[in-house]
């Protein structure tokens, strides 16, 4: 069949939905007339209730209950809390799709190849609910006409649940998988003994039935393949309770470091995420992030330096920014290596705090170039556009735990840096 | 066909219309807004290509179209794999473009990354479409001197999702014609990635495309073209020359060569193109452009680590005008700096990342004159040293030397 006709066919059968109304009407579909609907009989309701609006209700995915809150919360029975912020569950209803973890533009019924970038398709949650074209006030858990004018067919709204957040669950170092879907968390909680466990796109623990890997303790570069040949590697099994991955790895002296080698799926790729662990884990430790002698542990709307600077934020940062370039430029050098120490340390997760505190100061910059001389100016230019670009890359790949692909954001980040230092003569 | 190309497109846009919206990946962090911050980028860099019914699979003109894509842009970006042009914004100036800026870069991303809100439709500045609706379909630069059109229309079948093919169209000048201006104006904006037009006065292209049933020829190759008289990739606009000329011999015959590729949309689909040029020629006599070869003299080569440098002095006071870069796959970045007799340093150009598939003339936005002893200092970088052995760097400068020859201005009579 058709790719494209596929992929028209079943996103026929949705309804965009933002938070906000973003509302788009239902198209008339005629299921026997488009080669595309062949896909619709293996569809899940999500699709099936939308080609007939007034679908038999036995027809929809069940009704559960959640908070409003926190949608990661689902419950099957109605009547309880929820058990982070105790507020009274609602009724939602709910259903799997399957989307592009880049191109969330595809919608599949069921898991493939993303017809735009060749990557497996990941499993998408959706929140089912209808409202009527002309009243979009109007909310309704299933199918029917509008309940304002008695008429019109109420048309569906789609909303992808969020993506849950990266807190580790077991005091450990949590890691998102490069397919932006799996996310693990390492743990070392007793000598000799490190742990993995795997969760869903909604913090969901995944028992580890399909999931294998290895912890690799030793490798080297060999130069003959340009490949890491790993010396010392143990299997990663399956605890007892089958709820997570661990391996027995001998007694290590402390700091070690374990890298992961996962496959989520038989003949999936292999991922790579490189753990740090200077001590035992401790399962209800407070998750904080690592301070250093240059910052704070948490810089989140911290000021930095300078008194009476201008001001500037970014996302969830904010920092003070000197007037002069020449204290820009130090600042910059200041979080250079900041993010170096964290890296060195293995700190993935807390690079981007450093790097985009050093973005900002660098777009700060900017106005000053105009005074360098030639040369500097030139030198200045590229560095900064190369250390916003480094800075958002180490955003990303901090977030994946993949040591190398830091290390290679880390290099533009790294030399754009000493270059500023270098045209301020910052030592 | 026409009708079929109209029908998909209208399926393709309900697609992303109905698309289902996930929640990004982080809450929303982004100070940036589409409407107020990112839709001005878009407009300004991405618009020539991520427009509806462009070249790209998708439009990034309305929030609903943009923010399914959030995740795609921000890794094309920081990739540098889009803008697929970039001549580095402030290392060297140009006519249109190039790559975004520091700033622009990290308000895409940033919202991109922070939860693509939306923002408020009434923040959005003014869009140079707005109230413009028929300038796509009028020539940039005015009623042309002379149109030419291919032919006979060509069409990329539907099993093949590429193709490069170069097109003979006669110039039909009875005399040598100083242009001024060539504006491209592709048949099939969704498919056509570039139009490389050249001149050839010797017959031989004409020669091949009548050996070929289809429309067109493939090149074999060795072959040889004269003069680059245009090179463009969507979003690009045609440049007037100020005060110089392309020279079109009489009788010669114009080139083209179309690199044809399909999106992932139009996959299965056959797909007709007709691609057309306006040539604006001057009706005065101004001096001609020659084009000059700037690359690495035989057996100099990237090193182990992927280095190239190369250096070429000038003989004669030249202005520069204008670049087109040919660069082997693989280079990370490529560059080159005026260094006059006095050590004066300027900076041409720079280019992250190029791509050869996005081949195109970069014009300076004012000539930039380079007196005789300036040395010309071409630094590359590659992430592997190139395997071909054609040079991995070239570039055709486009000059105007002190005391060129003029090519007389034409008379009333052109085709």
């Amino acid at each position: 069949m058709n790719r494209l006709l596929a992929v028209a066919a079943l996103a026929c059968l949705v309804v965009a939905s933002r938070p906000g109304p973003v509302l788009a009407q239902v198209p008339e579909v005629d299921a026997t007339s488009m080669e595309g609907m062949a896909t619709v009989g293996a569809a899940p309701a999500v699709v099936r209730a939308l080609a007939d609006p007034l679908v038999d209700e036995s027809e929809l995915p069940p009704l559960g209950w959640t908070c409003p809150m926190h949608p990661e919360i689902h419950e099957t029975h109605a009547g309880g809390f929820c058990a982070i912020c105790r507020m009274d569950l609602v009724e939602t209803r709910r259903a799997e799709a399957w989307t592009c973890p880049v191109h969330s533009v595809i919608l599949e019924a069921e898991g493939g190849i993303c017809p735009i970038g060749g990557r497996e398709l990941i499993p998408i949650r959706l929140q089912l609910t209808w409202t009527c074209p002309d009243h979009l006030g109007v909310s309704s858990l299933q199918p029917g006409l509008c309940p304002i004018d008695g008429e019109q067919r109420l048309v569906q709204r789609l909303a992808a649940l969020p993506h849950e957040d990266h807190t580790p669950k077991h005091g450990g170092t949590f890691f998102m998988a490069p397919d932006n879907w799996h996310h693990l968390e390492g743990t070392y909680p007793e000598p000799g003994r490190f742990v993995l466990h795997v969760y869903d796109n909604y913090s969901k623990p995944m028992a580890p039935a399909t999931i294998s890997g290895r912890a690799v303790l030793e490798e080297t570069y060999d130069v003959a393949t340009d490949q890491l040949l790993e010396l010392v590697a143990y299997p990663l099994l399956a605890s007892r309770d089958r709820r997570y991955l661990e391996a027995y790895i001998g007694t290590q002296d402390l700091p070690t470091e374990i890298a992961a080698k996962v496959r989520f799926e038989p003949d999936g790729p292999e991922e790579r995420f490189d753990f740090r662990f200077a001590g035992l884990t401790t399962e209800d430790a407070p998750t904080l992030l690592t301070p250093t002698p240059e910052a704070p542990a948490d810089r989140r709307d911290v000021p930095v330096t300078t008194p009476g600077a201008a001001s500037a934020a970014s996302g969830t940062l904010s920092l003070s920014i000197p007037n002069l370039p020449g204290e820009i430029a130090a600042e910059i050098a200041a979080r250079n290596a900041h993010v170096e120490g964290l890296i060195r340390d293995g700190a993935f997760t807390e690079v981007w705090i450093p790097a985009l505190e050093a973005k900002d100061l660098a777009l700060a910059l900017t106005p000053h170039i105009g005074r360098l001389a030639v040369d500097r100016r030139i030198q200045v230019h590229v560095a900064v556009k190369e250390l916003v670009r480094a800075a958002w890359l180490l955003d990303w790949y901090g977030d994946l735990g993949n040591r190398q692909r830091v290390e290679s954001a880390y290099a533009i980040f790294g030399r754009a840096a000493t270059d500023i230092a270098g045209a301020y003569d910052v030592p | 066909m026409h009708r079929t190309i109209v029908l998909v497109a209208a399926t393709l846009a309900l697609v992303i219309a109905l698309a289902p919206a996930t929640v990004a990946h982080k809450p929303i962090t982004s100070k940036y807004t589409y409407h107020q911050d990112v839709f001005p980028v878009f407009e300004a860099k991405c618009s020539g290509c991520h427009a509806p019914d462009a070249v790209a699979p998708m439009s990034l003109l309305t929030y609903e179209d943009a923010y399914p894509w959030a995740q795609s842009i921000k890794e094309e970006l920081v990739n540098l794999s889009m803008p697929p042009w970039q001549a580095e914004s402030g290392f060297g100036a140009f006519k249109h473009g190039g790559s975004l800026t520091a700033k622009e870069l990290d308000i895409v991303v940033e919202w991109s990354n922070g939860g693509t809100p939306e923002g408020e439709p009434v923040d959005r500045p003014p869009s140079h479409a707005d109230g413009d609706d028929d300038e796509s379909a009028a020539w940039i630069l005015g009623p042309p001197s002379v149109v030419l059109t291919m032919p006979a229309a060509y069409t990329l079948a539907a099993d093949t999702l590429g193709a490069t093919r170069y097109f003979v169209i006669p110039s039909g000048f009875a005399r040598d014609t100083p242009i001024r201006a060539v504006d491209v104006r592709p048949g099939a904006s969704a498919i056509v990635r570039s139009v490389i037009v050249y001149v050839d006065s010797t017959g031989a292209a004409a020669a091949l495309d009548a050996e070929d049933p289809e429309p067109g020829f493939e090149a074999p190759a060795g072959f040889a073209t004269e003069q680059i008289l245009a090179a463009w990739v969507p979003g690009q606009q045609a440049v007037a020359l100020d005060a110089a000329a392309f020279h079109v011999p009489a009788g010669a015959d114009l080139i083209l060569r179309i690199a044809y590729k399909k999106t992932w949309t139009y996959e299965g689909l056959a797909v007709e193109d007709r691609t057309a040029l306006g040539l604006h020629v001057w009706e005065q006599t101004v001096p001609t452009i020659e084009a000059m070869t700037l690359q690495p003299s035989a057996g100099v080569v990237p090193d182990a680590a992927g280095n190239l440098r190369f250096t070429h002095d000038l003989t004669r006071d030249v202005e520069l005008l204008a670049l087109v870069p040919d660069i082997a796959p693989g280079a990370l970045v490529v560059q080159i700096l005026a260094v006059g007799a006095d050590g004066r340093r300027a900076p041409i150009i720079r280019l992250a990342s190029p791509r050869p598939e996005w081949r195109t003339r970069y014009w300076l936005q004012s000539p930039l004159a380079l007196s005789s002893g300036t040395r010309l200092e071409v630094q590359a970088l590659f992430a592997e040293p190139p395997s071909s052995a054609e040079p991995p760097v070239r570039f055709l400068l486009d000059l105007v030397a002190s005391g060129a020859p003029v090519t007389e201005a034409a008379p009333d009579e052109l085709p």
